[in-house]
């Protein structure tokens, strides 16, 4: 018996580790559980604070309108400056650009330059540069700005400038929709700097060839309008050297308007009723300051 | 009988191990589902939010016929306990028409006030030029001529000729919103337990468009 109740203690002791087993493999099978449970948690939690993030813009410091390429491109067509392929940025330098930081700043550049392309009717130049926008658009994830249609509908009204500003128009329409709907505020204004810079140095070169107050006029308005587009460059959560360096060019360009003696004795007043007149050698620095920058940026 | 006594302490003691898997298995699936309830509807209202503003954001555009769509702003906010203000900036082709087109369907909680001024909130002596009081849904516009002429009313007033009034520039606007104060409300977090605040959100859609490119 007792060597039974031996055995019998044994097989007890073997079915008290059984079960304990038993309640192991539930306790660690219940962890298990709770520990993907809680990695199913976190994930949601996650997405719920970037959904937020997206939707509660409460750093704005980006709020801003500006015109739209076209708008300006046309602006300096009606001011005189006479079209020139040579001076706008050349298609194929859209393959030197290697960091997501140059693709986003000379999709912006392209962006004005094809606007410059269709005011002055210069339709099959444009192609060229609404293929080299585009190429750059999949290059950042903004493939869907483009319409399938939009590269054949551009080809089937290539005489019909109009029909190309609508399709231009389009783009636009569907880049700020694209950038709002997506919280994209990095992308925007490394988007609108490289537009802005490209508008500023077609502007420079209007006041070059022509001796228009109604430019100097606009190009100021312009130039303060960096204060802006350098305070969003700030508060880009990665400040790689680049942005560091557009953004002083900026910050260089707008300090410089703002010593001008001319722009200095404004008043309210005088600026509201367009009495600014900056001298030659202040449009000429501030111009320079401009296309140095401009250059570099489209290297 | 002593085998029977063990047996039954056996099955107790697995029948205990076997509730105390089950016990720490159950807690965190309530756990989980808590939480999944938590986020999916904290997504389900921000998404949804989002989806209709989207919408308002195409009215908005499509109210902006004949003009041409330049840019458009959405303005998000958060009803605060205090009155607070956004501030958009708006650039403008000098002696271009535009069109300035709002939409204040996400504006549901307390209507805000739409002011326009042709200087930034850090100067003191800005010019109001256009002011909407209490808006909330529905849309409404107006153009540039319409802040030209109030421009020039101000400077009229101030014994201005009509020579130097036709010289005036619009260059730049400055739309505030102005948001009013709210009082707090509080719900229990589902994760925490804690009290927090329940956010109560709102939207402003702008868009601008322009007559014509000027050079034709």
């Amino acid at each position: 018996m007792r060597i039974v109740d031996g055995v019998a203690i044994k097989m007890n002791t073997m079915k008290n580790i059984n079960v304990l087993l038993l309640g192991v493999v539930i306790f660690f099978f219940a962890c298990g559980k709770d520990e993907a449970s809680q990695h199913q948690d976190e994930t949601p939690v996650v997405d719920e604070q970037i959904t937020e993030n997206v939707i509660i813009e409460e750093s704005s410091d980006f709020a801003f309108a500006p015109p739209s390429p076209l708008e300006i491109a046309a602006f300096f067509k009606q001011a005189g400056l006479v079209y020139d392929q040579t001076i706008l940025n050349p298609v194929s330098n859209k393959d030197l650009y290697q960091t997501k930081l140059k693709k986003s700043l000379n999709f912006g550049v392209y962006a004005a330059d094809l606007a410059t392309c269709v005011v002055n009717d210069q339709i099959s130049d444009a192609k060229g540069y609404l293929e080299a926008t585009e190429y750059l658009a999949n290059e950042i994830g903004m493939s869907n700005i483009f319409e399938e249609t939009a590269m054949t509908k551009f080809k089937e009204n290539i005489s019909n400038t109009d029909s190309i500003i609508m399709i231009l128009t389009e783009i636009q329409m569907n880049t700020i929709e694209y950038i709002e709907l997506n919280g994209k505020d990095d992308l925007e204004v490394v988007y609108f700097a490289g537009a802005w810079i490209e508008g500023m140095y077609l502007g420079s070169l209007t006041i070059m060839e022509q001796d228009s107050g109604n430019v100097v006029q606009q190009l100021a308005s312009q130039i303060e309008f960096g204060n802006r587009i350098a305070t969003g460059l700030e508060v880009i959560e990665d400040q790689d050297p680049e942005i560091i360096y557009i953004r002083n060019g900026i910050l260089e360009i707008v300090n410089a308007y703002q010593n001008c003696e001319s722009v200095k004795n404004l008043t309210d007043e005088d600026v509201d009723l367009g009495r600014l007149q900056m001298t030659k050698a202040e449009l000429k620095e501030i111009s320079e300051l401009i296309v140095a920058l401009r250059n570099d940026m489209i290297e | 009988m002593n085998n029977m006594k063990r047996y039954k302490s056996y099955i107790k003691l697995l029948a205990g191990l076997a509730f105390m898997g089950l016990l720490v298995s159950f807690a965190p699936d309530q756990k989980e589902d808590k939480k999944k309830k938590s986020s999916k509807g904290g997504m389900d209202a921000a998404s949804e939010f989002k989806s209709q503003v989207a919408g308002y954001r195409q009215a908005c555009k499509a109210a902006l016929k004949p003009f041409r769509y330049s840019f458009g702003r959405t303005t998000y906010f958060n009803y605060k306990p205090y009155n607070t203000m956004k501030e958009v900036e708006v650039a403008l082709i000098l002696n271009s028409d535009y069109k300035f087109t709002f939409n204040a369907d996400g504006v549901t909680v307390e209507p805000i006030q739409v002011s326009v001024y042709n200087k930034p909130a850090s100067y003191n002596n800005r010019i109001l030029i256009f002011e909407k009081k209490s808006v909330s849904g529905g849309s409404f516009e107006f153009t540039s001529e319409k802040l030209l002429e109030n421009m020039r009313n101000h400077y009229k007033e101030k014994g201005l000729s009509d020579y130097e009034l036709e010289k005036i520039l619009l260059s730049k606007v400055y739309v505030d919103y102005t948001i009013p104060a709210i009082d707090e409300e509080f719900e229990e977090d589902p994760d925490t337990g804690r009290r927090k605040v329940v956010v109560k959100r709102g939207a402003i859609v702008f868009a601008s468009g322009y007559e014509n490119l000027g050079y034709k």
